[in-house]
């Protein structure tokens, strides 16, 4: 049964893409959990009830600026679910959307059950009958679907593959419960040592599907990619070849591309959303002047960059200002036009990219397009190391599960590290346990024991 | 001796049963002024230890403690008749250690025995209990198999292994409850036929050997603690003499006595039915799922000062006697040995615990209670433990008073009573501190601050021990609140104490800093604490201090957790809630909730099989049935 004194979170407008997210947060401390990772263009003594404040959304943990959203406190008992609650509006990217709920999380909220806001708009009396049936049409879905749920962790998913995780915890777990409760027999027990090491190796396997979950979002919620560039660089040629479809409007003529053009590529199997934007330059054209700034968002709330250049032009200022203004995100250089004669040495072409992947191109004859599809597979999915091992978390209560347990195993193998007596490791070993039972169903005690007594002849 | 001898007298309490439940019951039922008696097949033979002569153990002796505090008598006779103490797990944690004694198995039956004929209120019967009486749902008495009734408002039944009990020796098996006693079967066919479901769980003892036939050489000898832990706070020393116990292995050979004649035990021999514990396997189990060890420990246990009988502990079997003899002399030191009464196995029939509430009070009889192993427990300790609980509650049910129910998140007790109503067993139930969520919160250190303040509101605990009890915490608390507030001026306090400290862990730290820092103790501040006149005046504030400031980080973690269980179970589920009309809860849940009853929204979510969905579902029919808006749920007529 969920604790209804949590506070919980949840998008609440459809999941994907959108021109705007609402991620609602309620319970009693979500003000306070909202205020550690939103910060208003004005200083607020106290929430403001029902006021619209403009604010960044910022990193709890560094500080950094995420992006801007707008924040509204609706104080208890005025609100949906009669408890504290806000209600953050930000841009409708899946990426910020998620980065902004595992920061919420972060800070001492969880993700919300399915029908969980409407559960507590009932309890606290927000709703009339009409409504409240209608909830209990809701958790009787959610019956349903926990049902197919299991269902489904019998044939092959993340529980299946966790179960080996669980088991091998659970016989960490007997080996030092029964150090305690059978402390006068003559039991083979591991050592510490042993123990520990075990332990290492399970937060390694955690760690590694907490690691995929990126990329399982990528699969399920697909990725998106902004070809960026200086105007005349080729970047809807790229767009296009990419697509190997014409889509893009392509013309010698500056400015061509003036609004957003957007299509899924296939890439090794992943959607990928391709924009194709507006070129970036000073320029006193309004219309060119919107397409641009819808560019700079593009380029925002996409999920990696392709900068492309033109070899057969001089490097040019406007270049350089893009490619250090995207230093820190996901990109990859594409030198295009390489069948016109080259102006760039390899040098420049080197000290341009700086350890960014960069690949020769040219859209026009199709040269270097399938290694520049491999390089944005491979950035997409980064170092595939869970992927390898064909496990992929792709929902994010799993992920937090996860990322609890592995937390857990941590604090229990400093316990043991630290000298602590085994029951307080166990303290954190049946925590850890609980996180993943939130995955994969619930262990008991029963289980623990049952473990012990096949392993060990127990009783004098 | 006080007895009763008229037959058509009435009570407010009848217990059925003298062993360590039984007891436990009788006690606590007469001491909160019920007017009690306790019926057994032989009263001269109270509180028997079948099986070893020793109480307590890890989780065993946190049982003992717990009753202790509660105002119960076990813990005060276990010390009283201990012939050795030992702190189990003494160089672990505060929360895992727990005592544990060697009894004199005479002198705790002499002394229980003692101790109830002098208690007033109760009175002791020699009497066979052949059923119930029941108006309608209600017991109103016991009938005796001499055609006699007891009238009672409440009754405890508490016939441990005597129920329908079965004693295998090889083939050989023949009715009894214990050996040469018999056993009560008239008042379990009472049971079945009153519709009780009933199901029957086994247990063995090993063969006790004579002490005179022992080479004790060929063992290793064990002693006790030299500063004994006790398991009642009312004791201050041991009464009796110490001894020692011996350590020995069983070997190749005996190993293979047993495989050679394995088809002659009762066990392998297809001559059991019910199920035995795990934990307690016989040396033939041992001997066939642990193949690949070459030997078993074996503890030989004096059954008394001066008894001659000694326990083999480790050697519980029912193979027929002449084998246990070849099995026994195949030990080296035990060559001679003398069999005085041969292991054996034992059969007896329980009633399933989901039949009963919280309050140990079955759900098909009002006023019946039931405790001890007929409840699919082992051990004298869960046995004591259940039967004070059920005490208790007769005594409040015949005062027509609200029930007490042990909170899950207190105590060990509240442990055990939740599994078994909420969960029922499979083979006898063995308390574990494994079984607690809050492991750390349910020390031996705290049964008192746990369960003392309970046991005086019931009468459980008289003033003068109360008093002490709340002048042991204002220490403890006034200590802790000095020690978190006063900073250490190392120049003019404990100058000694620089030398057991790293540098940078001293700079203006408060007592309950250097407190946490490794190797140090109250003990180590005791100049400081002197000159502020703040030296607790004894160990147990010291331990208490100690504890708590150490380990005050997984002590605060795990009682926020057992607030948030705490804060569900206030949601109670009256008991005509109709499952029926619950729509959204599948059948086979729904046949759950209708036999546990669960009384609060934590205890259904414990339930096995029991979806967070359908406590969702659950809640929200109470909250509806709160709101008086009941009737809109129901499905519509089709």
């Amino acid at each position: 049964m969920n604790d209804q004194s949590d506070s919980i979170c949840a998008l609440s407008t459809p999941a994907g893409r959108s021109g705007m997210a609402v991620v609602r947060v309620s319970g009693e401390k979500s003000f306070q959990i909202v205020r550690s990772i939103f910060s208003p263009a004005k200083h607020f003594e106290s929430p403001p009830a029902r006021l619209a404040m403009l604010g960044r959304i910022v990193d709890p943990v560094d500080g950094s600026v995420m992006d801007e959203a707008v924040a509204i406190c609706f104080p208890s008992p005025h609100s949906y679910t009669g408890e504290d609650m806000v209600e953050i509006s930000l841009h409708g990217n899946p990426v910020l959307v998620a980065t902004l709920l595992d920061f919420l999380c972060t800070c001492g909220a969880r993700i919300a059950e399915p029908g969980e806001f409407t559960m507590r708009a009932f309890l606290h009396g927000r709703m009339d009958l009409t409504q409240a049936e209608a909830v209990r049409d809701l958790i009787e879905a959610t019956t349903r679907r926990q049902a197919q749920a299991a269902a489904m962790q019998k044939s092959g998913t993340i529980a299946l593959q966790l179960k080996p995780v669980k088991e091998r915890l659970i016989e960490i777990i007997a080996n030092l419960e029964s150090a305690i409760e059978f402390v006068e027999e003559d039991l083979p027990l591991r050592s510490r040592e042993a123990v520990v090491e075990q332990l290492r190796g399970l937060q390694d396997n955690l760690g590694k599907w907490i690691d995929s979950y990126r990329q399982g979002k990528i699969i399920r919620d697909g990725f998106s990619m902004a070809v960026v560039g200086s105007p005349n660089v080729g970047k809807s040629s790229v767009f296009n070849a990419l697509l190997a479809q014409d889509r893009s409007i392509v013309a010698d003529a500056p400015g061509t591309t003036r609004d957003l053009v957007s299509e899924y590529a296939n890439m090794g199997g992943i959607p990928v959303r391709l924009m194709d934007t507006a070129g970036i330059r000073q320029s006193n054209d309004p219309i060119e002047q919107l397409g641009m700034e819808r560019s700079q968002q593009a380029i925002a709330d996409s999920d990696a960059v392709l900068l492309v250049v033109d070899s057969s032009q001089q490097p040019s200022s406007e270049d350089v200002d893009l490619r250090n203004g995207i230093e820190l995100r996901t990109c990859i250089i594409v030198v295009n036009k390489c069948d016109l004669p080259s102006l760039w040495t390899l040098e420049q072409m080197e000290r341009f990219a700086d350890r960014l992947p960069l690949v020769v191109v040219s859209a026009k004859t199709g040269s270097g397009m399938e290694q520049l599809r491999a390089a944005v597979f491979n950035g997409i999915m980064g170092t595939p190391a869970g992927w390898q091992d064909g496990i992929m978390v792709t929902n994010l209560r799993h992920c937090r599960c996860l990322e609890n347990a592995k937390e857990q195993l941590e604090r229990a193998a400093s316990a043991l590290i630290g000298g602590m007596s085994e029951e307080f490791a166990l303290t954190d070993l049946h925590e850890a346990l609980k996180s993943l039972g939130e995955i994969t169903g619930d262990t008991h005690v029963e289980d623990v024991l049952a473990k012990i007594f096949a392993n060990f002849c127990i009783g004098k | 001796m006080k007895s009763a001898t008229h037959h058509s007298e009435e009570f407010d309490v009848v217990i059925v049963g003298g062993g360590h439940a039984g007891c436990e019951a009788a006690m606590a039922a007469a001491r909160m002024g019920a007017r009690t008696t306790l019926l057994s097949l032989k009263s001269s033979r109270l509180a028997q230890m079948s099986c070893n002569p020793a109480i307590g153990g890890i989780a065993k002796g946190h049982l003992v403690r717990e009753i202790d505090a509660l105002g119960g008598i076990m813990g005060q006779i276990a010390d009283r008749t201990g012939i050795q103490f030992r702190l189990l797990n003494s160089s672990r944690g505060p929360a895992v250690q727990a005592p544990r004694c060697q009894s004199d198995k005479s002198k705790y039956s002499n002394e229980m025995r003692i101790e109830m004929e002098w208690q007033e209120n109760l009175f002791l019967q020699d009497a066979e209990v052949s059923g119930l009486i029941l108006e309608g749902n209600v017991v109103k008495g016991v009938q005796l198999s001499d055609g006699s009734r007891i009238q009672a408002k409440a009754v405890v039944i508490a016939t441990g292994t005597f129920l329908n009990g079965l004693i295998h020796i090889g083939n050989q098996s023949r009715a009894g409850g214990r050996i040469s006693e018999q056993p009560s079967v008239l008042l379990a066919e009472n049971l079945r036929a009153l519709g009780f479901c009933i199901g029957r769980l086994k247990t063995g003892t090993p063969p006790r050997l004579d002490k005179r036939t022992i080479n004790y050489a060929q063992f290793e000898e064990q002693k006790g603690d030299p500063n004994p832990t006790f398991f009642s706070t009312k004791t201050v020393s041991c009464t009796l003499p110490q001894i020692s116990c011996h350590l020995g292995y069983t070997n190749e050979r005996l190993h293979e006595v047993i495989r050679a004649n394995l088809k002659r035990s009762a066990l392998y021999g297809g001559f059991i039915t019910g199920i035995g514990p795990r934990y307690c396997p016989s040396v033939e189990d041992k001997v066939v799922k642990f193949s690949g060890r070459e030997r078993h420990q074996i503890f030989l246990e004096p059954e008394g000062l001066d008894a001659d009988e000694v326990y083999i502990n480790g050697l519980s079997t029912s193979m027929p006697e002449e084998v246990q003899q070849e099995m026994v002399r195949s030990i080296p030191g035990l060559e001679k040995a003398r069999i005085i009464r041969p292991g054996y196995a034992i059969e007896y029939d329980f009633v399933i615990p989901t039949e009963l509430h919280p309050t140990l009070e079955t759900k098909k009889a009002s006023g019946l209670f039931m405790a001890g192993q007929i409840n699919g427990t082992t051990g004298y300790e869960e046995a004591a433990a259940l039967g004070i609980v059920a005490g208790i509650n007769a005594a409040l049910k015949a005062r027509r008073q609200d029930p007490v129910v042990f909170p899950r998140e207190e105590s060990y007790i509240g442990i055990m009573v939740d599994d078994l109503v909420t969960r029922g067993v499979d083979e006898p139930y063995r308390m574990f501190t494994s079984r607690s969520e809050f492991r750390l919160l349910m020390r031996i250190d705290n049964a008192d601050r746990r369960l003392t303040p309970l046991g005086h509101s019931l009468g459980l605990v008289d003033d003068a021990h109360y008093q002490e009890f709340l002048k042991k915490y204002q220490e403890v608390d006034q200590l802790r609140d000095f020690m978190k507030g006063h900073r250490w001026n190392r120049e003019i306090e404990c100058p000694g104490l620089e030398s057991q400290l790293d540098a940078n862990a001293v700079k203006g730290s408060t007592l309950e800093e250097i407190l946490r820092r490794p190797g140090i103790n109250v003990e180590d501040l005791a100049p400081l604490l002197r000159a502020h006149s703040r030296m607790p005046s004894c160990v147990a504030v010291r331990n208490a201090v100690e504890i708590e400031i150490r380990y005050e980080g997984y002590i605060q973690q795990q009682m926020r957790d057992a607030e948030k269980i705490r804060r569900i179970s206030s949601r109670l589920i009256p008991l005509d809630l109709d499952y029926a009309q619950m729509d959204g809860l599948s059948r086979e849940i729904r046949e759950k909730l209708k036999k546990v009853q669960p009384k609060d929204l934590a205890m259904a979510s414990r339930i096995p099989g029991i979806t967070p969905a359908a406590v969702s579902i659950i809640g929200i029919y109470l909250e509806m049935r709160q709101a008086g808006r009941k009737n809109s749920f129901k499905k519509p007529e089709t």
